[in-house]
């Protein structure tokens, strides 16, 4: 029986920011850090608030932990970078957005998952969101700050085929934002044309 | 000609499985499986029993075709 007591967690599973400058996101963390590309999201907007397409990517930064970014297409900087990037915005500025910021924590298991979402709401604390999504399942909640946070346990392992994915929508992204216009079905078209070059 | 790729991981089995009652061919190219059609590929998401969390991010290149609807409901691609 697992034993749910106690401290759970498990460091940090990603901690994940917005971007409005892939290329120079995958520079510094790939380029000159050298932080291997481990996974990628391109997905389609979906829901109540007209969200935009994106691309979600993934750099490893040791220990099984990943920095991730979100990129939006069609979607203009919603405020000037300051000391606390993109921290700080009004009320208008979509939730979705707002929420890119956000830590993510590792659990084990499902079970502790469960058990996080007890002591939440157990506490009068409301669990927003239950999701599973492609290579983890999660939990929502947003701190007294108003800080988006994930209680995350994998479902499957991320493997060879997730990353070299994860390079080919990165080099497809890059290319298609350096031209007017970009999008998703850019992206599809160009990431075609990559894995046509790089099939054996 | 419609070419769409999905990439073969697990969580987008489904969808390769359904996709490939619409194409007209099908081939794995490297870590892909490419459906070819002159003919829409249609795929509904509740029969295909995928949550929208995976859905929406189950295509991962298009040549070839022209996304006509790709919501809650079904993804539908006609030839350009």
């Amino acid at each position: 029986m697992t034993e749910l007591e106690g401290h759970l967690v498990r460091g940090v599973d990603h901690a994940a920011f917005p971007t409005f400058d892939p290329a120079a996101t995958v520079r510094f963390y790939h380029d000159i850090l050298g932080f291997p590309i481990v996974h990628s999201v391109c997905a389609v907007g979906w829901g109540p608030e007209n969200h935009p397409d994106f691309v979600h990517f993934f750099f490893d930064i040791g220990q099984g932990d990943r920095v991730a970014f979100f990129y939006y297409f069609g979607l203009e900087p919603l405020s000037e970078p300051g000391a606390d990037a993109y921290a700080t915005h009004g009320a208008d500025v979509p939730r979705f957005f707002r929420d890119s910021r956000h830590l993510a924590l590792h659990v084990d298991s499902v079970e502790v998952l469960e058990e996080y979402a007890r002591r939440l709401e157990d506490a009068g604390w409301k669990v927003e969101m239950r999701v599973q999504h492609e290579t983890i399942e999660s939990i929502y909640t947003h701190d007294p700050n108003g800080y988006l946070v994930e209680f995350t346990t994998p479902v499957r392992e991320i493997t060879a085929v997730d990353d070299r994915d994860a390079v080919l929508t990165l080099q497809a992204l890059l290319d298609v934002i350096r031209e007017p216009g970009p999008s998703m079905a850019k992206l599809w078209a160009r990431k075609a044309q990559l894995i046509d070059g790089s099939a054996p | 000609m419609i070419r769409l790729f999905v990439l073969d991981v697990p969580e987008f089995r489904p969808v390769i499985e359904h996709a490939g009652r619409s194409a007209q061919s099908a081939r794995k190219v490297g870590d892909y499986i490419e459906f070819s059609s002159t003919q829409p590929i249609v795929v509904g998401r509740r029969e295909a029993r995928v949550r929208r969390a995976v859905w929406f991010s189950s295509v991962a290149a298009l040549d070839g075709g022209r996304m006509a609807q790709f919501d809650a409901d079904e993804l539908r691609i006609e030839p350009a």
